[in-house]
C-alpha cells in the first residue's frame, strides 16, 4: 500500500466527519476503501472497440487524400 | 465556495465508484455532442472556408478533427477505468511534479483562451444587434464594442460558474438548443437559400499569398496545410477534457466512442456548415454571417448565438475550477472561479486576439498534441494498469515518483516535441525554418515525434510508468 494507511484515515473520518454529515461522511468511506483495493470498477474495453475505431479513421485517412488530390 | 461546488470538488479527487456512474453509450455520445457543438467549431470553419474551396473544407473539417481525436483516443480510458479525475491518473505517466507544471502552463493557461472567443463572440453580436437598432455609440466601436460586452458575459458565466452545478445544467442545454436552432438556421441559408450548386463552384474568397506571404507556386500546399492544422489543434484540444466526462461513464466501451464519435464525426457538422458561409459571405466572423443573410431572422439568430456563448464560458470556467480546487484544495472556490474569469478577460481585450484564432489554434495543436502523445504513450506502456493508490501518493514512495516528481522520457520527449514544432510552424509567424511545412503538417507529426521519443526513452532509461496488475 506503499505507506498510506487508510484504515487510519476510515477511522478518522468515522470519529469526526460522521457528526457533521454522516451521508457524506460514508460515501467519503466508501471510495477510499476502493483506492486501497486497487481494481477497475467497470467493465473493460474490447479488442473489438479498437478495431472499429481504427477502420473508420483509416477510411477517413484515405477519403482525405482522395478528395485532395482528385 | 457554495455547497454544492464544494462537494463537487471534493468528489473530483476521490473515485466515482460504479453506482454513480450516469452515461451508458448512448447518453454520452449525446452530451458530447452538445458538449462538443460550441463557438470553437463555428469559428474553426469560417476560418477554413475563408481559404479553401467547399469540397476540400468538408473533408479537412472531417478527417482534421476526427484524426487527432482518434490518436489521443486511449487517453479517454484513464478517468473511465479508475473513476478519478484526468489530472490525478496522468500523474502515473508524467510523474506529480511534471503533471503539475503541465496542468497549470499548457491546461489551465491555454484555457483562458476557449473563455475569450466565446466572450467575443458574444461581444461581436450584441455590437451588430447595436448597430442595427442605433444603440448607444460606445457599443458600436468595432474594439471596446465586443471587449466591453465580452466582459460582461464572462461575468455573466463566472457568477453561474460560481454557484455551482445546479444554477448550470438549465443552462447548459438552453446553450445547447440554442446552437443548434442557428446550425439549423445556417444550414437551411446554405443548402436552400444561396444552394449547393453555387457553393461547391465558387473560388475561396482569400488567399495565402496574401495573407501569409507564401509564395504563389506554394499556395495549394499552403492552403491545406493551414487550414489541416487548424482543425488538428482543435481535434488535439479535446486531449485536456476526456477525464470530468470518462469518469461519469458505466462502461470503458461508452467512454471510449462516446467521447471519439461525439467530439468527432457528428460534431464536425458544427464546422462544415460554418465554412461553407464564410466561403458565400467572405467573412470568417459567425456574426458577419447573420447580418449577410439579411432577413429578421438573423438578428434573432445574434441573439441565440450571444446567450449560447455565454452558456460555453460557465460550462468552462466550472470544470477549470473543479480542476484547480481539487489540486490545490486550499484555494477558495470563489477564488479559483475568479482566476478563470480573470484571465479570460485578459486576453479578450487583447487587440487582434479575434483575428488571431488561427495563432491559438497552432498554439492548442502544439501543446495538446504533445500531451495527448504522452497519455497515449503511458497508456501503451501499461495497458492503463496502473496503482491508483500512487496516483494519490506524492511523496518518494509512490511509484510515480521517478525523478523528483519528474519523468525523464516524458520532460525530454516534451522539449522535443515543443522544439520540433516551433522550428516546423512557427505559430506566431506562421514561418517554416526547417522548410518541412507544408509537405507535412505540424500537429500530427509533432504527436508521433512526442510518443516516439517517450516510448523509446522509457524503454531505454527503463523508467516506463509500473504497471500493477
Amino acid at each position: 500500500m506503499t505507506g498510506v494507511d487508510y484504515s487510519k484515515k476510515i477511522t478518522i473520518i468515522e470519529q469526526q466527519f460522521s457528526k457533521m454529515d454522516p451521508k457524506l461522511a460514508e460515501e467519503l468511506i466508501q471510495r477510499i476503501e476502493y483506492i486501497s483495493k486497487n481494481l477497475p470498477i467497470v467493465p473493460r474495453i474490447r479488442k473489438r472497440d479498437y478495431i472499429i475505431a481504427a477502420i473508420i479513421n483509416v477510411a477517413l485517412l484515405i477519403a482525405y487524400f482522395t478528395v485532395i488530390l482528385i | 465556495m457554495t455547497e454544492k461546488s464544494r462537494v463537487s470538488a471534493w468528489f473530483s479527487i476521490l473515485p466515482t465508484l460504479a453506482k454513480e456512474r450516469p452515461y451508458g453509450f448512448l447518453d454520452m455520445l449525446a452530451v458530447q455532442i452538445i458538449f462538443g457543438i460550441a463557438a470553437w467549431y463555428f469559428l474553426l470553419g469560417g476560418l477554413v472556408g475563408l481559404y479553401i474551396p467547399a469540397s476540400w473544407a468538408i473533408i479537412t473539417i472531417i478527417f482534421g478533427n476526427q484524426f487527432p481525436l482518434y490518436l489521443i483516443s486511449l487517453t479517454s480510458l484513464y478517468s473511465a477505468r479508475y473513476g478519478v479525475d484526468q489530472w490525478i491518473a496522468s500523474r502515473a505517466i508524467l510523474g506529480y511534479r511534471f503533471n503539475d507544471i503541465i496542468l497549470i502552463l499548457f491546461y489551465l493557461g491555454s484555457s483562458a483562451g476557449w473563455i475569450a472567443y466565446a466572450a467575443l463572440l458574444t461581444g461581436y453580436s450584441v455590437q451588430k444587434i447595436n448597430l442595427a437598432l442605433q444603440g448607444p455609440s460606445v457599443l458600436s466601436d468595432p474594439y471596446w464594442g465586443p471587449v466591453i460586452v465580452a466582459v460582461i458575459a464572462i461575468l455573466l458565466g463566472w457568477y453561474h460558474a460560481y454557484r455551482g452545478p445546479k444554477s448550470l445544467i438549465h443552462i447548459f442545454r438552453v446553450g445547447a438548443i440554442f446552437l443548434l436552432v442557428v446550425l439549423g438556421y445556417l444550414m437551411y441559408y446554405i443548402l436552400v437559400t444561396v444552394g449547393t450548386t453555387k457553393v461547391f463552384t465558387m473560388a475561396p474568397p482569400h488567399s495565402v499569398v496574401e495573407d501569409f506571404g507564401v509564395p504563389p507556386d506554394m499556395a495549394k500546399n499552403w492552403a491545406l496545410a493551414l487550414t489541416l492544422e487548424w482543425n488538428v489543434g482543435l481535434g488535439f484540444s479535446w486531449a485536456f477534457w476526456y477525464g470530468q466526462w470518462t469518469r461519469l461513464a458505466k462502461t470503458e466501451t461508452a467512454a471510449y466512442h462516446g467521447t471519439l464519435w461525439g467530439w468527432g464525426l457528428m460534431s464536425v457538422v458544427a464546422g462544415v456548415f460554418p465554412a461553407m458561409a464564410a466561403l458565400v459571405i467572405n467573412s470568417s466572423d459567425p456574426t458577419d454571417w447573420f447580418v449577410a443573410m439579411g432577413t429578421g431572422y438573423a438578428y434573432l439568430g445574434l441573439v441565440l448565438f450571444a446567450v449560447a456563448n455565454i452558456t460555453a464560458i460557465m460550462t468552462l470556467i466550472y470544470p477549470l475550477s473543479i480542476t484547480t480546487v481539487s489540486r490545490f484544495p486550499r484555494l477558495k472556490w470563489s477564488h479559483a472561479t475568479m482566476i478563470f474569469a480573470i484571465s479570460g478577460i485578459l486576453v479578450s481585450v487583447i487587440p487582434g486576439v479575434f483575428q488571431n484564432y488561427g495563432t491559438y489554434l497552432t498554439i492548442i495543436s502544439l501543446i495538446c498534441g504533445v500531451y495527448g502523445a504522452l497519455m497515449t504513450g503511458g497508456y501503451l506502456l501499461t495497458r492503463g494498469n496502473l496503482s491508483i493508490v500512487d496516483m494519490f501518493n506524492m511523496n518518494k514512495s509512490s511509484k510515480y515518483h521517478y525523478k523528483g516528481g519528474f519523468s525523464i522520457p516524458a520532460v525530454v520527449a516534451t522539449i522535443i516535441g515543443i522544439i520540433f514544432y516551433v522550428i516546423t510552424l512557427n505559430p506566431f509567424t506562421f514561418q517554416s525554418m526547417d522548410g518541412l511545412f507544408p509537405y507535412i503538417t505540424a500537429g500530427m507529426p509533432t504527436y508521433l515525434l512526442t510518443l516516439a521519443i517517450f516510448l523509446l526513452l522509457s524503454k531505454i532509461l527503463k523508467q516506463s510508468p509500473p504497471r500493477e496488475f
